[in-house]
C-alpha cells in the first residue's frame, strides 16, 4: 500500500478509537436533561432540615457555603419552580440572582418601572432525588427560550440568540467571510478590465 | 454585438426565463433577509439567494454581459459596506449613550421609546448588513473564478 | 459605569476592522493611501494597548459584557496582565512590520497593494481578537479570521502557492480539532465562558470527554504554533512568504498560538488538571525537548536562509514549551515562557527583516552560498545582522541570555539536568549555524563568485525598523534583568495558581 493511504488508515483508526472511548459519556442528542438542555450538575446535599426552609422561601446557610465553595454567585431568593403551563412541579425549587445587567435605563420596559424592579434571573435549580438535594446550575439556553421573545421583542429564537445575545460571533462570521472575499481578490484578479 | 445576438438565438428559452425570473428572486432574497426576525430566514441566507439571482444571469448571457452590468468597482464597495453597518451599529451603541452602553447593546440606540423594541431593530439593520456583505462577497467570488478559467481556456487557444 | 479604558480593547477591535473596510474601498480612490490607513491604525491601537496596559497593572482586570448581558448568557471580554502583555507584543510587531512592508511589498508585489493591505490589517484584527477574549468561542472565531488572513498573505507570492496550499489543508484540519474540543466541553457543561469553565470543569475531570477535549486542544493549537511533530507546514510557509508577511507570522502569530494554549490549559482547565493527570507535563517536556534538538540540528543543514530562520523558530517554541512542561514543579512558575513570548518575538522579527533587505537587494540572495562581500555593500544591516546573531547565541545581558538563564534556573531548582543539557546543545549549535552565516558575510572576500550588487544600502524605511528592533533585542534583555516588568509575571503566576511548589 502506499504510504499516504497507510497514513490516513491509520490516523482514521486512532479517530475512531478515540471516538468509541469518549462516546460512553457524551450526553444523548435530544436529552432534555442533559447538561447544555437543562443544567449542570454541581454537588449534592442531605435534605435533612433543608426542605422545609425552601418551602417557605428562606435559603439554609449550609446551602449558601456550599455554593460559596464553588465560587458562582449567591442566590438572593428561593420559590418552587413552575413548569411550562403554571403549574406547580413538586420537588424542585428555583434559586434566583440579579445578573446587574444595564437593563433599565429607559423609562419603559415590559418589565415595568426602571430601578424599582431589578431584573431577577433564575439560575440554580435544586431537585430532590430521595433523600439528598441536587443542585444544578441551569443552562444559558433556558434563559433563551423563556424569556428571549419578552427582552428582545423577536419571535425566532434563532435570529436573537444569533443576533443579540452572540451578536459579536456573527459579527466575526461577517468579517470571515469578507476575508474570503478579499483572498480572492488578492490571489486571482487580473490585470485590466473584463472582456467586453 | 453579434456574439450576443448568437448566444440569444441559440438560448432563448434559457434567456427569456431569466429575465424573468431574476427580479423575482430578488424580490423574494429581500423578503428572506426582512422576515428573518420572524421565520426562518435571515442575513445570510438573503444574501446567497440574492447572489444566486447574479449567477444566474452569468451562466446564461455569459461574462462579458455580466461584467458590463455588475461593476468591479461597485461590488467592492458593497463589500465593505454591509460589515461597515455592522461594526458601525455596535459603535454607534457607544457613542449615542455617551460610553454607558456596551459595543453592540442595541436597547440604548434611542428608535422607539421601549427598550426591546429598539433591540429587534437594531437586530434587523444588523441582518440587513449581513446580507448585503454575504451578497457582495459571492457573486466577487464567482466571477473571478470564472474570469480566470476563461483566460486559462484562451491562453490554451493561442498556441494552437 | 465604565470608565473610557474599560472601552479599549472593544475599540481596538472595533477600529481595526472598520480600518480594514475603510482600506478596501480607498483602494478605488487612490492605491498609495492604503499603506497609511494601515499605519496611522496600527499606530492608534498600539498607544491604546499601553494605556490598557497600564490600567491593568495599576486598578485591577478588566471585565467586560459585550451586548450588555452577563455571562454565561452573553460574551465577555476579560483582559488581564498576561492579555494585555502578548497584546502590547503584537501591535508592536505590527506597526513594525507595517513601516517596514511599505517599500518591501511595493517592490514584491505592486499591482495587489490594495487587497494586501485589507487582508494585513483583518490578520492584525484576528491577532487582537484572540487575545483580549474570555469566551471561548469568540477566540475560536477570531482564530480563524487570523488564519484564513494567513493563507492568503503567504500565498500571494509567486512562489508561495503550494506552501500557501499546505499550510490552509493543515490549518483547516487543526482549526476542526479545536472546534472538536470546544463542542465537547460544551456538551458536559452547557457554558461557553473560560471563567465559568474553570468552576465548572473540576468535578467532571475524571470524564472522558474533557479528557478528549484536552487531547484536541492540543493536536490543534500545536498545527498552529508548529510544535513538533506538527510543524512540517513552517519552513516552506515562511521561506517563500513574501519578506513582510514572514515577519508578521513568525513574530506575532505563533506568539497568540502560544498565548491561546496557555490560556486554555491554565484558565480554563487549571492547574489541578495537571496535577491529577501528571504524565501530562512529562509528555510536553520530552516532545519539546526533542523540538529543540531537531530544530538546531535542521537549521544547521539549510543554504537558504529564510528556511533556517524557520527551523530556528521551531527549536524556540521547544524551549517556550519546555517553560510550561516544568512550570508546575518550580517556583518560578511561567516566568521563563512568558519571558520567551517577548524575546523571541523582538529577535526573530528581527532576523526576517534583515532577510527581507537582502531579498530586497537582489532577488537571489536568499542562498546563503551566494552572501560573500555582503558585509561591506551593506554595512548598517551587516552590523544589525551581527548584533541580533550575538542575541540569538545568548551573549550576556542580551534577550536570548536572560531567557537561558531562567530556564537553566527552572531546571536547576526541579532537578532536571537532562533538560539543562539540551539546552546548553541548542545553543552550541545556534552558535554554529550563526556563525556560518556571518562568516560567508564578511570573512570570505574574493574567493567565491561575487555578484555584483547595484544597489548600495536599504532605503530609510526599511533601515529603521531594523535598527530599532536590533537595538531592542539588547535593551529587551538588560530591561529584564533589572526586573521592571516583573509586576506581569507576579500577576500571572499568581493568577493561575503557580509558582508554590506542592
Amino acid at each position: 500500500m502506499k504510504p499516504l493511504s497507510a497514513v490516513a488508515l491509520i490516523s482514521v483508526l486512532i479517530l475512531g478509537a478515540l471516538f468509541i472511548y469518549v462516546a460512553e459519556d457524551i450526553p444523548d442528542f435530544g436529552d432534555p436533561h442533559s447538561a447544555p438542555n437543562r443544567g449542570v450538575k454541581l454537588f449534592s446535599i442531605d435534605a435533612d432540615e433543608i426542605e422545609a426552609d425552601l418551602n417557605q422561601g428562606v435559603i439554609p446557610a449550609s446551602l449558601m457555603d456550599k455554593i460559596e465553595e464553588t465560587g458562582l454567585p449567591l442566590p438572593i431568593k428561593v420559590e418552587e419552580a413552575r413548569g411550562l403551563e403554571g403549574e406547580l412541579l413538586e420537588g424542585e425549587w428555583d434559586a434566583f440572582i440579579i445578573p446587574l445587567e444595564k437593563y433599565y435605563a429607559l423609562p419603559t420596559t415590559r418589565f415595568g418601572t426602571a430601578p424599582d424592579a431589578p431584573k431577577e434571573q433564575k439560575y440554580y435549580l435544586i431537585m430532590k432525588d430521595g433523600d439528598t438535594l441536587d443542585v444544578y446550575r441551569y443552562a444559558p439556553v433556558v434563559r433563551y427560550w423563556e424569556e428571549g421573545e419578552h427582552e428582545t421583542e423577536v419571535p425566532n429564537m434563532v435570529t436573537y440568540i444569533l443576533a443579540d445575545y452572540r451578536g459579536f460571533d456573527t459579527l466575526g462570521e461577517a468579517t470571515v467571510i469578507f476575508t474570503a472575499g478579499v483572498s480572492v481578490i488578492l490571489l486571482l484578479r487580473r490585470r485590466g478590465k473584463m472582456p467586453k | 454585438m453579434s456574439e450576443e445576438k448568437r448566444i440569444y438565438e441559440r438560448d432563448v428559452i434559457t434567456a427569456t426565463i431569466s429575465r424573468l425570473m431574476i427580479p423575482f428572486i430578488q424580490l423574494f432574497a429581500l423578503y428572506v433577509i426582512i422576515h428573518g426576525a420572524s421565520g426562518p430566514g435571515g442575513g445570510f441566507q438573503g444574501g446567497v439567494i440574492f447572489a444566486s439571482s447574479f449567477v444566474l444571469y452569468l451562466v446564461v448571457f455569459g461574462l462579458a454581459a455580466a461584467g458590463k452590468r455588475f461593476p468591479e468597482g461597485a461590488n467592492t464597495a458593497l463589500m465593505s459596506t454591509g460589515v461597515y453597518l455592522y461594526a458601525g451599529v455596535g459603535l454607534l451603541c457607544i457613542l449615542i449613550s455617551l460610553g454607558v452602553a456596551e459595543y453592540l447593546n442595541y436597547g440604548f440606540i434611542p428608535l422607539t421609546h421601549m427598550f426591546e423594541e429598539n433591540r429587534a431593530l437594531g437586530m434587523d439593520l444588523v441582518e440587513i448588513g449581513i446580507g448585503i456583505t454575504v451578497m457582495a462577497v459571492i457573486t466577487e467570488i464567482f466571477f473571478n473564478l470564472v474570469w480566470k478559467k476563461e483566460e486559462e481556456e484562451k491562453e490554451k487557444e493561442e498556441p494552437r | 459605569m465604565l470608565s473610557p479604558v474599560e472601552q479599549f480593547p472593544v475599540l481596538i477591535i472595533a477600529i481595526s476592522l472598520l480600518s480594514a473596510f475603510t482600506i478596501l474601498v480607498a483602494g478605488l480612490v487612490n492605491k498609495k493611501s492604503c499603506c497609511f490607513i494601515s499605519i496611522a491604525t496600527i499606530l492608534l491601537q498600539f498607544v491604546m494597548s499601553i494605556v490598557i496596559l497600564d490600567h491593568v497593572l495599576t486598578v485591577g482586570t478588566i471585565h467586560y459584557w459585550l451586548g450588555g448581558w452577563k455571562p454565561p448568557w452573553g460574551i465577555e471580554y476579560l483582559v488581564d496582565a498576561l492579555n494585555a502583555y502578548v497584546l502590547v507584543i503584537v501591535l508592536f510587531i505590527a506597526l513594525i512590520c507595517a513601516i517596514y512592508s511599505k517599500r518591501s511589498i511595493e517592490h514584491e508585489l505592486p499591482h495587489k497593494l490594495v487587497s494586501f493591505y485589507t487582508v494585513f490589517q483583518l490578520l492584525i484584527t484576528g491577532m487582537c481578537g484572540v487575545t483580549v477574549t474570555g469566551d471561548i468561542f469568540n477566540m475560536y472565531v477570531f482564530l480563524e479570521i487570523m488564519c484564513i488572513a494567513g493563507y492568503a498573505l503567504i500565498a500571494s507570492s509567486k512562489i508561495g502557492l503550494k506552501a500557501g496550499f499546505t499550510y490552509l489543508v493543515m490549518g483547516s484540519i487543526g482549526a476542526c480539532f479545536v472546534l472538536l474540543g470546544i463542542g465537547f466541553l460544551y456538551s458536559v457543561t452547557g457554558s461557553l465562558n473560560m471563567h465559568d469553565l474553570s468552576l465548572l470543569l473540576p468535578p467532571l475531570y475524571g470524564n472522558r470527554v474533557v479528557q478528549a477535549a484536552f487531547v484536541f486542544f492540543f493536536t490543534g493549537l500545536g498545527i498552529k504554533m508548529a510544535f513538533f511533530p506538527l510543524h512540517t507546514w513552517q519552513p516552506d510557509a515562511y521561506a517563500y512568504a513574501p519578506s513582510a508577511v514572514s515577519v508578521i507570522i513568525a513574530a506575532a502569530m505563533s506568539k497568540v498560538s502560544i498565548y491561546a494554549f496557555i490560556r486554555v490549559l491554565f484558565s480554563v482547565y487549571t492547574v489541578e488538571f495537571i496535577q491529577i493527570y501528571a504524565p501530562l507535563t512529562t509528555v510536553i517536556s520530552w516532545l519539546a525537548a526533542i523540538a529543540i534538538i531537531f530544530g538546531s540540528v535542521y537549521a544547521l543543514a539549510q543554504y537558504n536562509l529564510k528556511r533556517m530562520f524557520a527551523y530556528s523558530s521551531v527549536a524556540h517554541v521547544g524551549y517556550i514549551m519546555l517553560a510550561v512542561g516544568i512550570c508546575t514543579s518550580t517556583t518560578l512558575g511561567l516566568t521563563p515562557a512568558v519571558m520567551h513570548l517577548l524575546n523571541h518575538a523582538v529577535m526573530k522579527g528581527c532576523l526576517f527583516l534583515i532577510a527581507g533587505a537582502f531579498i530586497y537587494k537582489k532577488a537571489e540572495l536568499w542562498d546563503i552560498m551566494k552572501f560573500p562581500g555582503l558585509g561591506r555593500k551593506m554595512p548598517y544591516t551587516g552590523i544589525a545582522f551581527i548584533f541580533t546573531a550575538l542575541a540569538m547565541c545568548d551573549i550576556p545581558p542580551s534577550a536570548g541570555f536572560v531567557t537561558i538563564l531562567y530556564l537553566i534556573l527552572a531546571f536547576l531548582e526541579a532537578g532536571q539536568f537532562i533538560f539543562a543539557a539540551v539546552i546548553l546543545f541548542s545553543v552550541i549549535v545556534t552558535f554554529c549555524y550563526f556563525f556560518h552565516v556571518v562568516e560567508m558575510m564578511y570573512l570570505r572576500v574574493g574567493v567565491e563568485e561575487e555578484i555584483e550588487k547595484e544597489r548600495g544600502e536599504i532605503p530609510m524605511s526599511m533601515l529603521i525598523p531594523v535598527l530599532v528592533l536590533a537595538a531592542l533585542s539588547w535593551i529587551v534583555g538588560v530591561i529584564w534583568l533589572m526586573k521592571i516588568p516583573f509586576p506581569i509575571l507576579d500577576a500571572v503566576n499568581s493568577m493561575f495558581g503557580l509558582g508554590v511548589v506542592p
